[in-house]
């Protein structure tokens, strides 16, 4: 070890509470905007990533980035519902293969997702731990749900009703865990998943009451006095049934599969009349969209780091003025041992070079370490 | 061992001129300087280590003609032949005793920090009771205990010459002698000249001579407040 360096990690040493508050002071200066910039770039990664893998989603008539969101992400505002008559529509056409979602409601704060089959083997999700949807009530869980909410299979899961003081609304469905889906790294993690059957059940459209044999079935006198199955059980699931035509049931959103590009066009085409209610969007292109508003934001934020990091820059340069002032006779001695200007110049730089080596090697492994939380938590604040 | 003719010296802001026609200084001789404030004791001594420069005249060192040497070749000649002990004892306060002692070694590349610098360093301690703190911070050390370590330090590479400004300043007359002990028995044993700026009379008959920069060989015309 050379002199200059001993003597530059013995000073540090030996004043480790103010070099500790000058290292702070500068990773954090450097850990900012590139924690930022790491955090943003992820996002677009990841979104872009899942974007990618969905080539469109239809829905009702509004947002197009809430609706992008809600297909992609299931979060934010819930869009305006569309009826399984557009999966018919679709389906009829044979220009694309479809994928319903019904994500409206939730339980233990996490949103629960009604789809088919379909979107398990188009997302690759696969069940770690229990088995995949069995009967009607049954549910999977996302890896974060499961972890969070501490469930596994065989524990019950009950919905949360949309409005609280609604009385006359549906009752809550006490779902049973069936399996815990492996961790994905997406948004699918962070879902309860059961069929879409399940969730009209939660919606009010279903249910199950002791009394199923009530001849001409007049739900709208007799609802009151017949208590509703809160839970399906091997024993009441034939009681469960469905009011009204399959094809009004409603949708958030359908994911949509062309199987060409030219299927594709044609299925953009028959959503672009004016009059229509419902729309059809690439999630690539809103995700550019939005990925343009949030660059633009960035830019902003870009200009407050390098204001931030000059303050920073003026003071540390303030801080080692003062120190070089305050070790004016600590040098001096130096000196005149035999101490070159230069080797005196050397131990400063020295000691810079370590406080920054250090300040730089923090900022790096806290920004690593945030980064792959911060995604998530940039991910809930679009939404 | 050490010859100063003509010497002329003044500071860049004027107020201060030093002159010395003649000094001869033996090998080994142990020369006590006095004087009054701003007579140019230190001025001489940092003149003699080469830490200042004079304007004209020469100082020889040895074989050296210090006065002739450029920057470089200056700081590499004082480091390896000229001891320093400071009033203040200017121990870095942040290296351990054995980094002080070890200090020339540090600051200078012409300097070898190797096993048996570290040793004589080692050695040095021992003879100075100092063996069992090496490893202590000065903060942590008696009045006494520093200026071993000082002279540790000033003695650590057999310096030809050593120059004391003022190093028994601040102490009462006991401790002043037993640092004056310890400093000429370690010149003794190394051979040094010795040049040991003082205020205290009563210490001038511990050394061979004593020069007064008022009155006697050395001339000083006292003009600012150094």
């Amino acid at each position: 070890m050379s002199g200059t360096f001993l003597l530059a990690r013995r000073y540090i040493a030996f004043h480790r509470g103010r070099t500790g508050i000058l290292i702070a002071a500068i990773a954090l200066t450097i850990y900012l905007p590139m924690a930022t910039h790491w955090t943003i770039e992820q996002f677009h990664e990841q979104s872009l990533k899942r974007a990618d893998l969905t080539p469109l989603i239809i829905g009702a008539k509004g947002s197009r980035f809430g609706l992008a969101i809600h297909g992609l992400h299931f979060r934010g505002d819930v869009p305006e519902p569309i009826t399984m008559a557009e999966v018919d529509r679709i389906s009829d056409s044979k220009l694309a293969e479809t994928i319903p979602l019904f994500a409206r409601f939730s339980a233990g704060g996490f949103v629960i997702v009604g789809t088919t089959a379909e979107y398990y083997r188009f997302r690759g999700l696969a069940v770690a731990e229990g088995a995949s949807l069995q009967r009607l009530g049954d549910c999977v869980l996302g890896a974060d749900v499961a972890r969070k909410l501490d469930l596994s299979p065989g524990h019950r899961l009950l919905s949360e009703p949309e409005n609280l003081f609604d009385l006359s609304g549906p009752t809550p469905l006490n779902m049973r865990v069936v399996g815990i889906l492996e961790r994905q790294g997406t948004a699918d993690d962070d879902v309860i998943f059961t069929d879409l059957q399940t969730t009209w059940i939660i919606r009010g459209i279903g249910h199950g009451h002791e009394s199923a044999d009530d001849g001409d079935h007049q739900h709208k006198a007799s609802r009151a006095n017949l208590p509703q199955h809160a839970e399906v059980t091997d024993a009441n699931l034939s009681s469960f049934h469905f009011h009204g035509s399959a094809d009004k049931f409603p949708l958030t959103a359908i994911i949509a599969l062309p199987d060409s590009e030219k299927s594709e066009t044609l299925l953009l085409g028959r959503y672009i009349s004016p009059d229509a209610t419902m729309q059809i969007l690439k999630p690539t292109e809103v995700v550019d969209e939005l990925m343009q508003i949030i660059l633009q934001a960035r830019k902003l934020i870009d200009l407050g780091m390098l204001l931030f990091a000059l303050a920073t820059l003026l003071l540390v340069s303030l801080v080692l003025l003062l120190s070089l002032r305050l070790r004016e006779r600590e040098m001096n001695t130096m000196f005149r041992l035999g101490c070159s200007r230069t080797t005196i110049f050397r131990l400063q730089a020295a000691e810079l070079a370590i406080v920054m080596l250090v300040s730089v090697l923090l900022a790096f492994g806290i920004a690593w370490g945030t980064t792959r939380f911060l995604a998530s938590l940039l991910q809930m604040w679009i939404a | 061992m050490i010859e100063i003719s003509n010497l002329e010296f003044q500071y860049s802001d004027a107020g201060f001129r030093l002159r010395v026609p003649q000094l001869s200084i033996s090998r080994g001789e142990k020369i006590a300087i006095v004087g009054p404030s701003g007579s140019g004791k230190t001025t001489l001594l940092m003149l003699v280590a080469g830490v200042q420069v004079a304007k004209g005249g020469t100082i020889r060192v040895g074989n050296t003609i210090i006065s002739s040497l450029n920057d470089a070749d200056r700081r590499r000649f004082r480091i390896a032949n000229i001891g320093l002990v400071f009033q203040e004892l200017e121990l870095i306060e942040y290296l351990s005793v054995r980094e002080n002692i070890l200090l020339p070694y540090l600051i200078n590349r012409a300097m070898r920090l190797d096993a048996s610098a570290t040793e004589a360093a080692r050695d040095l301690a021992e003879a100075l009771g100092m063996s069992d703190k090496l490893d202590r911070r000065p903060a942590r050390l008696s009045q006494g205990e520093r200026q071993r370590v000082a002279i540790c330090r000033a003695m650590l590479t057999c310096p030809d010459v050593v120059l004391a400004d003022e190093a028994t300043g601040n102490l009462d007359s006991k401790t002043a002698n037993a640092m004056l002990d310890l400093l000429l028995s370690q010149v003794d044993e190394r051979g040094a000249t010795l040049l040991f700026v003082t205020h205290d009379h009563s210490l001038l008959d511990r050394f061979d001579r004593t020069i007064d920069l008022a009155e006697f060989d050395v001339s000083a015309l006292v003009a600012g407040n150094r």
